[in-house]
């Protein structure tokens, strides 16, 4: 009973553990979005893909993916209206490609990861809004190792271009590494991990312009 | 009843295959965690005093890897073979030649910041039969080996990683001591085979994980 109790725990913290080791930065700013120039409240599926590779780190290994894309389903969206915190509700993130030393990984995010964002917008179509990305839950697994990484990460919204940069680096401690299982004792819980990579934001309604 | 650690890993991993379908392979958070992983294996042996070569499998190298470590115990058993050269230049020399075990391999995958390196020792007992001089066969007995075990250590080269799955190539460099047992031949393989700066480069590929 105990090994099935604890592999099904594996599974269960996998996904929640996010509560746990999650910093407490939940903080953004209030704007209004308008989504091909209309403000009016709602939400508005968007889909993405990643514009290079991926990059993501712990202190003691490098890892990476070739691409990742923001699906059609479970639908993603963007937040029109004022007064609007959460940009952006991005429900699910494939990655493909992804190795590190010793080989391929799997990486599965889970939960609604959060746009936020913090710095000062016009109501021109060239801001560069910078926030984080906040509520990231994603397991990295494969044969010999699992572990989970949440938080939130750095990163920016370009209005010119309609791309979303995800630049956590520097070990902020913003993302921390869980749960780990694994890994040949090279990954370590509480280690802080770094994640970038850029995403071509498609907005089939129309332009997100945030001011 | 009790079972081996490899025998609990099948059982976590049966159990939560069924309830995280998120993952590539479950894994259950335990100490000692051993995962089997088999790969296929060939290579040759150079001999440097005899200048000739000893081709090693194709065979099945067994590992039983500890993933919260990294160290590994397992098999690479080596079916016989035949190796040819000739004395003083001239006079051929045709021998079998088997590789005993003599015990475990046993090694240890680190992970370094962007690679997987193997370190490993097998360990074999030399074995020639059949030994045959200008055509002619010798008596060299049934029990015509190293006195000691031959200790063959083999990994990565420092520039070159491991992909734990599609594996990679194993090179090192042994010393054959003295033989026994050869009758009167004794004399004659031990002015021969004997000798440091013999390599051994072995490729593995294919690595499955037993279910």
């Amino acid at each position: 009973m105990k090994i099935k109790h604890a592999a099904i725990g594996t599974a269960a913290l996998a996904l929640a553990g996010v509560a746990a080791a999650g910093p407490a930065l939940a903080t953004g700013s209030s704007y209004t979005v308008a989504v091909g120039g209309s403000s009016a409240a709602g939400t508005h599926n968007i889909t993405a893909a990643s514009t290079g590779s991926l990059s993501f780190a712990v202190p003691t290994l490098s890892m990476s993916c070739t691409s990742a894309a923001v699906p059609s389903s479970p639908a993603s969206t963007v937040a029109s209206g004022t007064g609007v915190v959460d940009i952006a509700a991005i429900n699910k993130i494939n990655f493909t490609g992804c190795t590190g030393p010793g080989g391929a990984l799997t990486v599965t995010t889970s939960g609604s990861w959060k746009l936020h964002g913090t710095s000062a917008a016009t109501s021109g179509s060239s801001d560069v809004v910078s926030g984080h990305v906040e509520n990231i839950t994603a397991v990295v697994s494969n044969a010999v190792c699992r572990f989970t990484v949440t938080g939130s990460a750095t990163g920016s919204f370009n209005e010119a271009n309609q791309q979303l940069s995800v630049n956590e680096t520097g070990f902020t401690g913003n993302l921390k590494v869980s749960n780990v299982t694994g890994c040949l004792g090279q990954v370590q819980n509480g280690q802080s991990a770094n994640f970038t990579g850029n995403f071509q934001v498609t907005s089939p309604d129309g332009a997100i312009n945030v001011s | 009843m009790t079972t081996t650690p490899t025998a609990r890993w099948r059982k976590r991993a049966a159990v939560a295959a069924t309830g995280a379908a998120v993952a590539l392979v479950p894994l259950a958070a335990h100490a000692a965690t051993i995962v089997t992983i088999n790969y296929d294996a060939q290579g040759t042996s150079h001999i440097a005093k005899t200048n000739s070569d000893v081709a090693l499998g194709p065979t099945t190298l067994r590992t039983d890897l500890d993933i919260d470590t990294g160290d590994f115990t397992g098999s690479l058993p080596l079916p016989g073979t035949s190796t040819e050269f000739k004395i003083a230049g001239f006079l051929p020399v045709k021998a079998n030649v088997d590789f005993v075990e003599a015990a475990p391999l046993t090694g240890n995958i680190n992970l370094t910041q962007t690679q997987a390196q193997v370190s490993s020792t097998a360990t074999y007992y030399v074995k020639l039969s059949n030994i045959k001089v200008a055509g002619f066969p010798t008596f060299a007995g049934s029990k015509c080996q190293t006195k000691a075990p031959v200790s063959i250590p083999v990994g990565t080269r420092p520039d070159e990683g491991f992909d734990l799955i599609n594996g990679g190539e194993l090179v090192g460099t042994y010393t054959i001591g003295k033989f026994e047992n050869c009758g009167i031949n004794t004399p004659l393989i031990n002015s021969l085979v004997p000798g440091a700066g013999n390599t051994v480069d072995i490729t593995v590929t294919n690595g499955v994980i037993a279910e």
